[in-house]
């Protein structure tokens, strides 16, 4: 039984709050995720996504029933990331780095299966750490939760062909940092 | 210039594979407690504002320590100077942790009210290892856990007051809630339906047993459910939202009727049965609410495609039972028409018209008494 997100918004918004809930199963990861990569550690990352969820149920009429609910969704998640970024100080940002690779150490240890592809795998994670925040975002967005160029450009408020220019360059700007990093390996 | 595509698609492959963090077990709790959370009014938000975050005072808090303190007096001295009879005359510091179980299970009740859910778990827990066989301090302990985002460990104290108190019914109900929140529905129902046999007119699990039926696509069962919630339950959005579900599905037994400034829920299928008992109670509804809108004047309106006299009859019928109702208080006038015809209304589903026969039509316009007079 597959409910759409767009059902679920009008059942809440007609009263049943408890319906929320799905939606918060459904989304929370890549918010969550989201939330980890602007502020580095899970406990921000958690109050942020509490926050932005908070920020979705109290603004839910405002979204329009013909429209994706996914990538309204994440525009009022990344506003609210951006807000959160904005004030804080640059060297919040230093932190933030070193705070991602222990963290990604972590992870590390529990997942060391594989060989060559993992460490591709790990490779392009910290070279989308170095991209600026949107076009990070944007390049998460289409290729990693498969969003069509359409809801990219709508979650983003740009015109689709900024997004494609934005994933051109993503992709160009990851492709130097991988072959700098081949290149010291080598 | 092909390397550099074959480049990009490996990338992209790449990027699809890269991994995501786990969001916390606990965090969806979190987020649905803050949606249950009223957001605080203007006053307390400028109250807020002004005093955040080092000069901290709150009415509730205040009155939840005092609560705390009076209660732990209660449930530790009064207590325990009964059992100790007259050597009970010394005054008895109550330390956080008393050792009766109903002191600190009404503790964590006032902490919990407090909000001060960490704190309140610690007094349950306590409460419970003193007397696990107490299913209201496990129930409670479970609350506490959902409190502080710990939903497995919710889950499994309701469980355990299930098992040991089969028809404990908060728990059994909050079983139902967390299913159905979690999108089980099956497993919702079966617990709403626990609940039923011990309490069969118990609003949320009638209701929310429509909600699972609906999300299960069990069309008749939800119709059932929502007509069994809406037998006893008139008035409140829950009535109003009922009726709305069992539109959608086609159902038209049970409407909405405006009287006034109040919205009143009436089983049709009553007002036009020809038993004048089934009716009686629909009207004696209608009697209450219009009691209360005595600047209005009330129009009743009856349709029955196969016979003309039947819609009348029936007309006569409600407006008697009305009057009785009524009593002999000032009223607005009553109005009644009939027609051998089908109503036709608009279907809150697809937006198309719909014919209803027998069917019954109730609204009320402002009484125009005063206009006549003035004219006059």
């Amino acid at each position: 039984m597959d409910y759409s997100d767009e059902e679920i918004v009008k059942d809440v918004l007609a009263g049943e709050k408890q319906l929320f809930g799905l939606l918060v199963d459904r989304y929370q990861q890549p918010v969550y995720n989201l939330m980890f990569r602007y502020a580095g550690n899970r406990d921000e990352a958690a109050d942020l996504t509490q926050d932005a969820f908070l920020r979705i149920f109290e603004r839910l009429r405002l979204f329009q029933a013909d429209k994706v609910f996914f990538p309204w969704l994440y525009s009022l998640a990344i506003n609210l990331a951006k807000d959160w970024s904005r004030k804080k100080n640059r060297q919040h940002r230093k932190m933030f780095l070193l705070q991602q690779q222990a963290e990604e150490t972590q992870i590390d240890t529990a997942v060391h299966e594989d060989s060559e592809n993992r460490q591709e795998i790990e490779q392009v994670e910290h070279g989308l750490m170095l991209l600026p925040s949107q076009t990070r975002e944007i390049l998460i967005l289409r290729y990693r939760h498969g969003c069509p160029i359409q809801d990219v450009a709508s979650a983003f408020k740009i015109s689709e062909s900024a997004v494609k220019m934005r994933i051109k360059r993503g992709l160009a700007q990851l492709r130097g940092i991988l072959l700098d990093k081949e290149s010291l390996q080598s | 210039m092909n390397n550099i595509q074959d480049d990009d698609k490996k990338i992209a492959e790449l990027l699809r594979q890269t991994r995501e963090q786990e969001a916390p077990a606990w965090l969806k709790q979190q987020i649905m407690q803050r949606v249950y959370t009223p957001r605080p009014n203007p006053y307390h938000r400028l109250k807020n504002w002004f005093f955040q975050p080092n000069l901290h005072f709150s009415p509730v808090g205040l009155v939840a320590v005092t609560l705390v303190v009076c209660i732990a007096f209660w449930g530790g001295v009064m207590k325990e100077r009964q059992s100790a009879g007259a050597a009970g005359s010394q005054a008895i510091a109550v330390s956080p942790f008393t050792n009766n179980a109903e002191a600190n299970y009404l503790i964590g009740r006032g902490l919990l009210a407090a909000d001060q859910r960490e704190a309140a778990l610690a007094f349950f827990h306590r409460a419970v290892a003193l007397e696990p066989e107490r299913a209201e301090y496990v129930h409670w302990q479970a609350v506490a856990y959902w409190s502080t985002g710990k939903e497995d460990l919710e889950r499994q104290s309701y469980f355990k007051v299930v098992q040991e108190h089969p028809d404990y019914v908060p728990s059994l109900l909050n079983l139902g809630h967390n299913f159905l929140e979690n999108g089980k529905y099956n497993k919702a129902l079966d617990y709403y339906q626990r609940v039923l046999q011990h309490e069969p007119q118990l609003p949320e699990a009638l209701y929310n047993s429509g909600l699972a039926y609906q999300r299960l696509d069990e069309e008749t069962r939800e119709k059932e459910a929502f007509k069994n919630f809406l037998e006893t339950n008139r008035t409140g959005k829950w009535a109003l939202r009922a009726v709305e579900h069992l539109h959608q599905l086609g159902d038209f037994s049970f409407r909405t009727y405006r009287i006034g400034m109040y919205r009143l829920v009436l089983k049709v299928t009553d007002l036009v049965q020809s038993a004048p008992a089934a009716s009686q109670k629909e009207m004696e509804l209608l009697a209450d609410v219009f009691n209360h809108a005595s600047e209005q004047e009330l129009q009743i309106v009856v349709y029955n495609s196969e016979e003309r006299s039947k819609a009348k009859q029936t007309a006569l019928r409600l407006r008697d039972q009305l009057l009785r109702h009524l009593g002999p208080g000032p009223h607005g006038p009553i109005k009644i028409s009939w027609f051998d015809a089908a109503e036709t209304i608009s279907s809150s589903a697809d937006g198309q018209n719909l014919k209803l026969s027998p069917s019954v039509l109730i609204f009320s316009t402002p009484s125009n008494m005063d206009k006549r007079r003035n004219t006059i």
